[in-house]
């Protein structure tokens, strides 16, 4: 069953274009992958899909309603959490605020401390830290904090803009044990990373963007037969993940 | 001395309770409102004329206070709300507007001339140690304004809206991708600033007089205030505002009248010189 359906996105910043005539589909039960280099357009897609900036044309319909320009609470409360690129915790308020904050959009509000209970047991890292400020917490940690409070919303779609960004490699395994639990779990997911290695060992299918266009999508062993052309999109630095390395 | 130490500080919490209200919206809408003077025009010519019409001075003044957030409300809606992803200067310009329109309306509605208002309070001054002579609508002003700045410290902290309005002054964006009502936390924002703006117009209204006009110097001394204790800074609205009142009391004992209100530019000139972010300020702008 398709989730998410994203078809012809335009999105521009003034004269800058930075979606063009964009498709990606999302099917429930799902971990897709964006992959893409500096200023390819993952962060302007997601964003887009919640609502933050407005499509210049295109439709994107989530479980077969458009939600096309349409208010990003209500996007929330429809069923996606959005983790943004660079975590957005926020910083003076303590663990314990920012994630039952996370849960004021959440349809029956009764079931916020459950709820909370839940994913302090998905997060023993932060179980310890309830009252600490967040802007205190290592980065991981925030990375977790920024995670958890997108699941308090008990969403279906969870979208994570480069969950790796600045993380030590353990932190980043980390990540990836988390989002593969969490699909287990029923979650269905869309991951935008810069970071092969996570984007094609954790996903089960992923788009390779580059100047606001879809370059290149299948599964993570058709896309490593293309391994010179995504290495030529992501530009040098990036390693890909041996082959024996993919799910 | 300690006359001159009480009056201040009747004044200083005063200039703090509009200060304070600046300082929030800031925060949260990151807009400098430059009609907050009109609001504070707005409490005490509204009070004025409910004062007039017979109602008695307790709810009148609740009803100026709850009259120009309301309106406040109304114009974030028609006029602010169309400009949120304007520029700021586009946005500053509008505040501007709406300060012009506020000023005549209250002009066309009350006219140019002062008013007075009458309040239920004895004349008799109360006598405090060390013969400091006080009225007892100073004393009710000086509590119901630290009630006020107080119970909205507490609202912030402690209450489930005071921590998404929190979330909206450290994040914005985090606010709206958790699903928080971004624009209604802007509207009561706005209009709660606004509000503290009128108490402190129907208060200092009711020790002085009010006139469409009177906004226009409240506004200085807010903005005054704002840079000593740091855009966005609550507790820095308050000792500022405290500050600025005490040292403009205390100076006028030894000044020639008149000279009182360049107190407040000159610690303007002095706080941008050795610490532009104000002296309780932090860099980044924020509400803790
Ligand atoms: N607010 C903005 N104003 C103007 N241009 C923008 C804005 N945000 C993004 N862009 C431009 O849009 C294009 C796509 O940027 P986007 O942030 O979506 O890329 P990205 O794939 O997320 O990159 P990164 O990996 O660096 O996060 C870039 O050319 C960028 O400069
Ligand atoms: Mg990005």
């Amino acid at each position: 069953m398709t989730m998410l359906d994203v078809a012809k996105l335009n999105v521009a910043y003034g004269p800058v274009q930075a979606l063009r005539d964009l498709d990606i589909t999302v099917n429930a039960g799902e971990i897709v992958g964006l992959i893409g280099a500096n200023g390819a357009g993952k962060t302007s897609l997601l964003r887009t899909i919640s609502g933050l900036v407005d499509a210049l044309s295109g439709s994107i319909r989530f479980l077969g309603e458009d939600i096309h320009s349409i208010a990003t609470r209500k996007i929330v409360r429809a069923g996606i959490a959005h983790v943004p690129e660079g975590r957005h915790v926020w910083p003076d308020m303590t663990v314990e605020e920012n994630l039952v904050l996370g849960g004021v959009a959440a349809p029956g509000k009764a079931s916020t401390a459950s709820r909370l209970d839940e994913i302090l047991a998905s997060f023993p890292e932060l179980s310890g830290r309830l009252h600490q400020k967040a802007g205190t917490l290592s980065g991981g940690e925030q990375q977790m904090l920024a995670i958890g409070r997108g699941l308090m919303s008990s969403p279906k779609l969870l979208m994570l803009d480069e969950p790796s960004l600045g993380l030590a490699p353990v932190i980043v395994q980390r990540v990836k044990e988390i989002i593969v639990a969490l699909n287990r779990d029923g979650l269905t997911v869309l991951l935008s990373e810069q970071n092969a290695r996570l984007a094609l060992g954790a996903t089960h299918r992923a788009y390779v963007l580059a100047e606001g266009r879809v370059v290149s999508s299948g599964t993570p062993q058709e896309l490593m037969q293309k391994a010179d052309l995504i290495a030529a999109y992501l530009g040098e630095s990036d390693t890909l993940p041996e082959t024996g390395d993919a799910k | 001395m300690l006359q001159d130490l009480a009056s201040g500080l009747i004044m200083g919490l005063a200039y703090a309770s509009i200060a304070v209200g600046l300082s929030l919206i800031f925060g949260v809408l990151r807009i400098i409102n430059f009609a907050h003077g009109e609001f504070y025009m707005l409490g005490g010519l509204i009070l004025y004329s409910l004062t007039n019409g017979g109602i008695s001075f307790f709810p009148a003044l609740a009803g100026a206070v709850l009259g120009t957030m309301l309106l406040a409300a109304v114009i974030d809606r028609l006029v602010l709300k169309p400009l949120r992803r304007k520029d700021d200067a586009t946005i500053a310009l509008a505040t501007l507007g709406i300060s012009i329109f506020l000023a005549n309306t209250g002009l066309v509605l009350w006219g140019p001339v002062p008013h007075n208002i009458p309040t239920s309070f004895s004349t008799t001054p109360l006598i405090l140690p060390g013969s400091v002579y006080l009225s007892r609508f100073e004393l009710f002003t000086a509590a119901l304004t630290l009630v006020a700045i107080v119970g909205l410290h507490l609202v912030l902290q402690r209450t489930s809206a005071g921590r998404q309005i929190r979330a909206v002054v450290q994040d914005r964006d985090a606010a709206a991708l958790v699903g928080l009502d971004v624009d209604r936390i802007y509207t009561t924002t706005f209009a709660v600033g606004c509000g503290l703006a009128a108490l402190s117009g129907g208060l200092l209204g009711s020790m002085f007089l009010v006139y469409p006009s009177m906004g226009l110097a409240a506004v200085l001394k807010a903005f005054v205030v704002v840079v000593i204790g740091g855009m966005g800074s609550l507790g820095g609205a308050v000792a500022g505002g405290i500050l600025l009142g005490v040292t403009e009391s205390l100076s006028g004992a030894w000044m020639p009248p008149g000279f009182k209100d360049i107190i407040g530019f000159v610690f303007i000139i002095l706080v941008l010189a050795v610490r532009p972010q104000g002296i309780f300020g932090i860099k980044q702008v924020r509400i803790r």
